[in-house]
């Protein structure tokens, strides 16, 4: 297998000469340096005023034309509903300062402005609102079979420990349209004390073709941002906060894929450790770890936390298949799809079956 | 760090950093962005670099974050026609192909890594940051499938 494998990839060459690739990354560079790397440091509070100006100007003209934007939105989204996501969280406010800070950060483009509004954090995770205000004659509006508005970043930590990252918008409104990027490190390389680098890359839409054809789009709308903010993490990041499970509730179990289909392993909720962004389930199991030769790997069935209120705040698990440690023990962590606040949740679902939590 | 430092690290590496983008993006433009963003990192970094072997490390770190990101975009999942840019030359290693081209990004990553760059499984937890039995766990998983698909195609699953 490895020598057919290496022998398909040995066939596997850059098209352009390593010249031609030289000078196209120098000439790229070169660009870059140009622009001022701009820090949070640095005030921009005349920025700002013009943004409000220029938000205030933007409502009265969609006012005054009685265009129904969101009408349009929608339908162009109808069947896009993974990319348009409804975080009443943050709807609602969410309180950047009590797990992260509150920014106010404004930069203007040629075509609209990038708000970033607050931060939040937790030891393993970093979570980002920011808005985008296209300028009132730029035609930034639904168009029939456009992707949505979607901003090429990353966010990483100065050390680069950053090992995923996720991007999305949460709501439309008028020009107004206001993502989130999440992205998450590991235990071994904290965010806390570090700082985070966001990448801007590029705003982008456009009529995807099949993928028959080389070109992804038939037609594409791109607008450049290229910027860089750094923030650093000067906040406390709060410790993770240990659920209780009452020994009654403790009877869980894992799935495990015997010849592809699920079967189910009796295992034990030992413990829940709980971050604003994200979270780590502890199973004890009879399970050892028999890694390579059985290649035994487990997963979660499907989980999701819910809070006073009744609401559901789905999870993600980064890393979706483990093996069980030596002694027997599980640790999965998940990411949470939106900020919580750890006073609110009440319960833990796994495979179906309710865990109370206090 | 100086361009003909850059130079020098193209030339050891560059037909690599491709590879590996092809085995997670799986279309050769895509490939093609990745790489020259990698170098462009690579150039622009403030690192101090203790070895050339720990920029590879870095740069295959690099690439796995950019095309991550860039599978995020959900127009960009339907790019994947890699046996398109690569022609079998016997029906085994057509199997093989169409088992790259299915194979997910987490798998195929790992595979690569394990395969074509021959890092060991400890190595490829450090620089993929996922302990060391998620990376055993998964390359069984990747191993299994192809398994099946040959199997399944009536070949022996000799050499897996």
């Amino acid at each position: 297998m490895k020598k057919e494998y290496n022998k398909l990839f040995d066939r596997i060459s850059p098209q352009s000469s390593n010249e031609e690739f030289i000078s196209q990354i120098l000439g790229k560079a070169e660009k870059m340096k140009k622009k001022n790397r701009i820090s949070i440091k640095k005030p921009v509070v005349a920025v700002f005023a013009a943004v409000l100006t220029l938000t205030a100007a933007t409502v009265t003209v969609g006012a005054a034309t009685g265009w129904d934007f969101n009408g349009g939105f929608d339908s162009v989204f109808k069947n896009r509903s993974e990319q348009y996501i409804n975080t009443s969280v943050y709807q609602s406010g969410f309180d950047f300062e009590k797990y992260g800070k509150e920014l106010d950060l404004h930069y203007t483009f040629d075509d609209y402005t990038l708000n970033i509004h607050g931060v939040i954090a937790d030891k393993s995770s970093a979570y980002v609102v920011y808005d985008v205000i296209f300028d009132k004659d730029y035609d930034y509006g639904a168009k029939e079979n456009y992707t949505p508005w979607d901003m090429i970043m990353i966010m990483e930590t100065a050390d680069r420990a950053m090992i995923s990252n996720d991007n999305k918008l949460i709501k439309a409104d008028g020009n107004k349209f206001t993502f989130y990027h999440m992205a998450t490190s590991t235990k071994e390389n904290p965010i806390e004390g570090n700082t985070l680098v966001l990448e801007f890359m590029r705003l982008e839409r456009g009529i995807e073709q099949g993928i028959k054809y080389d070109e992804l789009y038939s037609e594409v709308q791109t607008l450049n941002c290229e910027l860089t903010v750094e923030i650093p993490v000067d906040f406390d990041i709060s410790e993770p906060v240990s659920l209780n499970i009452s020994d009654s509730d403790k009877k869980t179990y894992l799935i495990d894929y015997v010849n592809n289909e699920p079967v189910k392993v009796e295992a034990e909720l030992e413990k829940i450790e709980l971050s604003p962004l994200s979270c780590e389930f502890v199973f004890m199991t009879d399970i050892a770890d028999d890694g390579l030769e059985k290649g035994e790997a487990y997963t979660l069935d499907d989980f999701f936390f819910t809070d006073k209120n009744g609401e559901i705040i789905s999870c993600t698990p980064y890393d979706y298949l483990i093996g069980a440690e030596e002694n027997g023990i599980m640790r999965f962590n998940v990411n949470l799809n939106q900020p919580i606040e750890l006073d609110e949740i009440c319960s833990v679902t796994i495979g179906g079956a309710t865990i109370s939590i206090e | 760090m100086t361009e003909n430092e850059l130079e020098s690290y193209i030339s050891l590496y560059r037909g690599n950093i491709y590879r590996l983008a092809i085995s997670y993006v799986k279309n050769k433009e895509d490939a093609e962005d990745i790489t020259q963003e990698a170098f462009l990192k690579l150039y622009m970094t403030k690192e101090i670099f203790v070895s050339s072997e720990n920029v590879r490390a870095w740069l295959i770190r690099v690439t796995i974050n950019l095309s991550k990101n860039l599978l995020k975009t959900s127009w960009r999942k339907k790019r994947t026609e890699f046996n398109e840019y690569i022609s079998a030359q016997n029906e085994r290693e057509e199997v093989l192909l169409e088992f790259i081209g299915q194979l997910k990004p987490k798998y195929s990553v790992l595979l690569h890594l394990y395969y074509y760059e021959e890092y060991s499984v400890k190595e490829i937890s450090v620089i993929c940051r996922i302990p060391s039995a998620t990376v055993r766990t998964r390359l069984v998983r990747a191993r299994n499938q192809l398994k099946e698909l040959l199997l399944k195609e009536g070949y022996n699953e000799k050499g897996i």
